[in-house]
This record gives structure tokens, sequence and C-alpha cells, in this order.
């Protein structure tokens, strides 16, 4: 496993759930792999179980077939190799963001004093320093996804999962985050794992692009993104980006509309 | 400037609360005064009694007698309500087997078990906390559990996905989502348990506040047992408000999730 080695493996996944007495298959003989630092989006049509995907690499649920190898080892529950930022942000309402984001640390037993400092080292990397004592509420949509991102960081987890990261922030907001994410991972590259449903920002963000099938989800196509790194805003408006968000479009397109 | 608008708006709420007791006690006076129902003497008489109670240490030595059984009942009915409460919150099994009893006792009238509790404990101090901690406890462990399940799914898999086991789950995700729902069954739970206090003592043994209340009926003394309520509903609306200040203080950000 060398610098460029595999550090994701899913082989023939499926998984299943029950909803009012039927089994519903939501993912079916699924198979990728994702490389140290590659940054991989997973898109498809809604049901597609991607964030079922999310939660297995995450360790929170198990596969009904077939195995998630992460770093070579079988995943069999949450690990600090890895670390979920979440939708909703899932941020404590009675926690502060330096509680918040230190919460992971508390959880390892790390004493007051270091997980205080590497949480305020992780809030000022997202830009929110100076907030540390500010409650959730007391803060924007953009800024709580922030903390939820700090608080991942916290960890220093070598694979970032990231379930629909921006879906709950208005264009805008949305934008911008996709920018300082962009950045951040620059500066630190980690194997990224992000589900999404909006392929501009999956193209803007990934060297790779897993399109999954409707329910049951397996790999359709995947789409390597040709735009080079470093990139930055400026790569939005290029020809190269509206071809390659394009390119997506037509694969989805057809899985959406069938 | 503000300090000055929250002082005029407290005033304003309380002038609203002085303004609807007032005609009460006035068309209360009128009423007594004129002899039209003998069991209810006028307010004045009320205090008057109520005073010359006081005087005699026999009101703080009942009184004192009750609270130690409300106290000793309460506390109880608390610590067992709030861990009841957690594990059938947490353990489905749990609340298969506890749930179907917690619904059977709090839906029987709960002077109803007082002779059982006697034939249990004899007529002693031992049946009066019993008593409290019967009338508390149920309305502890319901709003606990409650609260429990309250508990967001979203957040106990962000705790899980941090490698969070049972006890940090419980201590610092559960808990606090439930402390609302538990001071409320804490608020409501001592509001019971002085009802407990008073009915076990009328009832089973002669003795504190509630022997007072059955001594001073038995001598229709309609004036001294309406000073003894009084005093009962504002022991009780102490305590209810000691609670609240309890839960004002620890549940800072409650609604604001």
């Amino acid at each position: 496993m060398g610098m460029n080695g595999t550090v994701i493996e899913v082989s023939e996944v499926s998984r299943h759930f029950r909803i009012a007495g039927h089994e519903l298959t939501a993912l079916f003989g699924l198979s990728f792999a994702v490389r140290r630092g590659e940054f991989v989006s997973i898109i498809g049509p809604s049901g597609c179980g991607k964030t079922t995907l999310l939660r297995m690499l995450a360790g929170l649920i198990e596969p009904h077939g077939g195995q998630i190898r992460v770093g070579g080892r079988p995943v069999r529950g949450p690990g600090r190799d890895r670390a979920v930022v979440f939708q909703d942000f899932a941020l404590l309402p009675w926690e502060t963001v330096l509680g918040n984001v230190a919460f992971p640390l508390e959880i390892q037993g790390l004493p007051r004093g270091e997980r205080e400092e590497r949480a305020r080292r992780a809030i000022a990397l997202v830009g929110l320093a100076g907030f540390e004592a500010s409650y959730p509420y007391q803060l924007s949509g953009g800024m709580q996804q922030r903390v939820g991102l700090a608080r991942a960081l916290v960890v220093d987890p070598e694979t970032l999962l990231m379930d629909e990261p921006f879906g709950a922030l208005d264009a805008q907001t949305r934008h911008l985050l996709q920018d300082e994410v962009l950045a951040l991972w620059q500066a630190h590259p980690k194997t990224v794992v992000m589900v999404t449903h909006d392929m501009e920002e999956a193209v803007y963000l990934s060297d790779r692009v897993l399109i999954l099938t409707a329910r049951p989800g397996r790999l359709a196509r995947e789409v390597a993104v040709p735009l080079p790194r470093p990139r930055d805003e400026s790569v939005r408006r290029s020809a190269a980006f509206a071809e390659a968000v394009e390119d997506v479009w037509s694969s989805l397109r057809t899985l959406v509309a069938a | 400037m503000r300090d000055a608008g929250r002082v005029r708006r407290w005033l304003r709420a309380r002038a609203a609360g002085v303004a609807a007791v007032l005609p009460v006690l006035v068309a209360w006076e009128v009423v007594g005064r004129a002899g039209l129902l003998p069991a209810v003497p006028p307010p004045s008489r009320v205090a008057a009694a109520g005073v010359a109670l006081a005087a005699r240490g026999q009101l703080w030595q009942d009184g004192l007698r009750t609270l130690a059984a409300l106290a000793a009942g309460f506390a109880l009915a608390a610590a067992c309500g709030l861990v009841l409460g957690v594990l059938m919150g947490r353990f489905r099994t749990v609340d298969a087997v506890c749930g179907l009893y917690v619904d059977l006792f709090q839906s029987t009238p709960a002077a109803a078990k007082v002779p059982v509790l006697v034939l249990l404990f004899g007529l002693g101090r031992a049946s009066i906390v019993a008593t409290v901690f019967l009338f508390a406890f149920f309305v502890i462990t319901v709003n606990t559990y409650a609260g429990v399940r309250t508990a967001s799914p979203r957040l106990i898999e962000m705790a899980r996905s941090f490698g969070a086991g049972e006890a940090v789950l419980l201590r610092r995700v559960i808990l606090p989502a439930a402390l609302p729902m538990i001071f409320a069954g804490l608020r409501l739970g001592i509001g019971r348990a002085v009802n407990g206090a008073v009915l076990g003592e009328m009832l089973i043994s002669i003795v504190g506040i509630g022997g007072l209340l059955m001594y001073y009926g038995g001598a229709f003394r309609a004036d001294a047992v309406l000073a003894l309520v009084l005093l009962i509903v504002a022991v009780a609306g102490v305590l209810m408000g000691a609670v609240g200040m309890l839960e004002r203080r620890v549940v800072r950000w409650a609604g604001r999730g």
C-alpha cells in the first residue's frame, strides 16, 4: 500500500432493507476502489443507496453481502481512520462550537487541554476562529457545516466521508463552501468519498465520479474528471468543466429517466 | 434602558397576577362576612387562623415531619424513576417487561394503592414515604422514558461514528436531549409528591400536616383547614418553582436546537 495504493475496497457489496414488509434491495453487487489521497464522488438518482453506502463505509451498518476493506482491513465498525461529515450537520445543540469540535477527541479520552487545543486549530482551519464559544443555533447553516467539517478534521482521519455535505445549504453558501473544501483538500490532501446529487459539485471537487443506477444501486459508470489540479474557482467557467458536467449528465439522464 | 424595560415588563406581568387574585379575595371576604356559607370563613379569619397556628409550635413540628417524608419519598421516586425511565428508553426488553406495569400502575387511582401500602409497610412513616414515592414515581419514569426516546437518532449515529460507546452516548447525547422532558417529569412529580404526603398522613397515621388537616376538619374549623390548604399550595408552588429554576439553569439551550 504505497502513497498511491488502494485505501478503500468495496467488493460485491449488497444491502437490503424492509419497508412495510417489502424487501427492497438498496445496493447490489457494488464494487469499486479508492486510491489514497483521491477525491471520489458518488452520484446517482435518489434511492440508489448512496447514503447507505456511506454509512457502510463509516462502519455504522454492515453489508448483507460482499465486503468493504479500508486500509487493508475489513470494516467491522467505526474507526479512527475515518470521519463523517453529515448532511444535517448533526451538531450537539447544547454544546458550543468548541465543545462540538472537541467531542470526537473527548470520546477518544484525550485530556481537556489537548483536545481543546486541537479543536481550536481545526476551528481556525475552517475559518471559524472567534466563534469557539457560540452555540449552533447562533450560527448560519454554512457556519454550522464548517463546524461539522472541523469536527471531522480534528481527528485527522485518513479518510473523510461526506454525506451530501452541502445539500442543506442555499446555493450561494454551497458555492462558497465548495471553494473552501477544495482549497482545504488541496492544502491537506486526504482520501475523500463524497455522496452528492449535485453534478457540478461532483465534477468541481472530484478526481473521479462514480455514477450509480437506481434501486438496486450498482455502478453504472465512472467518469475520470479531466480537469487539472490544483483547481480554483475559475475552473467552473472553463469549457472543460462544462464538458465534464455534460458527460456526467448524459449518463445520469438515462438512469433518472429509466 | 433595556433594564428599565425589563422591570416594567416584570411589573406588568405581576400586576396581571395580582389583579386576577384581588377580586376573588374581595368576593370571598364579602361572602364570608355575610355568613352565607358556614364552610367559607372570610380570608381575614383564615389568615388569623394561620397566624395562630404558626404561633403554636405544633405546626412547625408537623410541617417538618411532612417535609421529611416528602423529601425521602421524592428522592427515592426521582432516583428510581430516572433509572427505570432510561433503561426503558434504551432497551426494548426492559420496555416490554416494565412498560406494561408502569402503564397499569399509573392508571390506577393513587389513593386505591394506599391500603396495600399499609399492609406492606404498616401504619408508620414508611407507609407515608411509600405513598409519596408511588404518587411521584410513575410520572417521572414516563417523562424520562419519553425524553430518552426523543434523542435524535442522527446525533446518536454521529456519536457512534466517532466511536462513542453506550456510556458516552448516554451521558453526552441522550441525557442532555432528554433533560427538558425529565425536568417536566420532576416538576409534575414534586406536585404529586406533596399530594401523596398529605394524603398519606390523612389516611395512614394521623400525623404531620395531613394529621392537622384531619384534626381541624373534625373540629369543623374551616378557617384553620383553609389556612393549612393554602400553606400546602404555597409549599407545592415553591417546590415546583425551585425545580423550574434548576431546569432553567441546567437546560439553557432548550428550544434552540
